[in-house]
C-alpha cells in the first residue's frame, strides 16, 4: 500500500480531506489506485484490528479491478492471521472477514454453495448480529 | 519496519497508480 498522511490546517491537503469527508480523527481510508474509496473507519484500532481493515479494503479494491484471486488470497490471510490472534474464531472482525471472503468467492466464481459455506460460518460467529443479519 | 509517510496525495495517488498498489489514507490532527 501506498501510505498518505493528511493533516487538518494543511492548505495542500484541504481538497483530499474535503472530497473524503473527512471530520474526526483517527479516520482512515483505503483507496484504489484511482483514488477510489473502498473502506473507512474512525477510531484507534489495535494492530490485528488494522490488519482486518486493511485487508478489506485491498481486497475490495483488488476484486473491483478485476483481481478478484489475489483479493481471496488477502483474505484467506487475514482470516488466518485473526483467528491466530483471537483464538477461535471470536471477535467482530472474524464475521465480516468470512463474509467478505464469501462475497469475493462468489463474484470470482459464481458458486453459491461456497458462499452459503462462508456465510455460515458467519452465522456461527455472530450469531444474530449485523453480520450474520446480512447474510441472507 | 517504520512506515515512510507520503504528504503529497498526487504524488502518492501517482505512486499507487505507477504500481497497481492501493493508497491507506489517515488523517492527522496536529497537538
Amino acid at each position: 500500500m501506498v501510505p498518505l498522511r493528511l493533516t487538518f490546517g494543511n492548505t495542500l491537503h484541504r481538497e483530499m480531506l474535503r472530497g473524503l469527508g473527512a471530520l474526526w480523527t483517527p479516520t482512515l481510508w483505503v483507496l484504489d489506485r484511482n483514488g477510489r474509496e473502498f473502506r473507512r473507519e474512525t477510531g484507534y484500532l489495535e494492530p490485528s484490528d488494522l490488519h482486518s481493515v486493511l485487508s478489506e479494503g485491498v481486497a475490495l479494491a483488488l476484486v473491483s479491478g478485476g483481481r478478484a484471486p489475489e483479493a481471496e488470497q488477502v483474505l484467506d490471510r487475514a482470516i488466518g492471521h485473526y483467528d491466530a490472534v483471537h483464538g477461535a474464531r471470536n471477535g467482530s472482525w472474524a464475521a465480516s472477514l468470512r463474509y467478505w471472503r464469501g462475497a469475493v468467492g462468489y463474484l470470482r466464481s459464481g458458486d453459491h454453495v461456497a458462499l452459503d459455506a462462508w456465510w455460515d460460518q458467519v452465522r456461527l460467529i455472530d450469531g444474530n448480529g449485523p453480520w450474520a443479519r446480512r447474510c441472507v | 519496519m517504520p512506515i515512510t509517510w507520503h504528504d503529497d496525495p498526487v504524488a502518492a495517488l501517482a505512486e499507487a497508480a505507477a504500481s497497481r498498489r492501493a493508497v491507506l489514507v489517515e488523517v492527522w490532527k496536529p497537538g
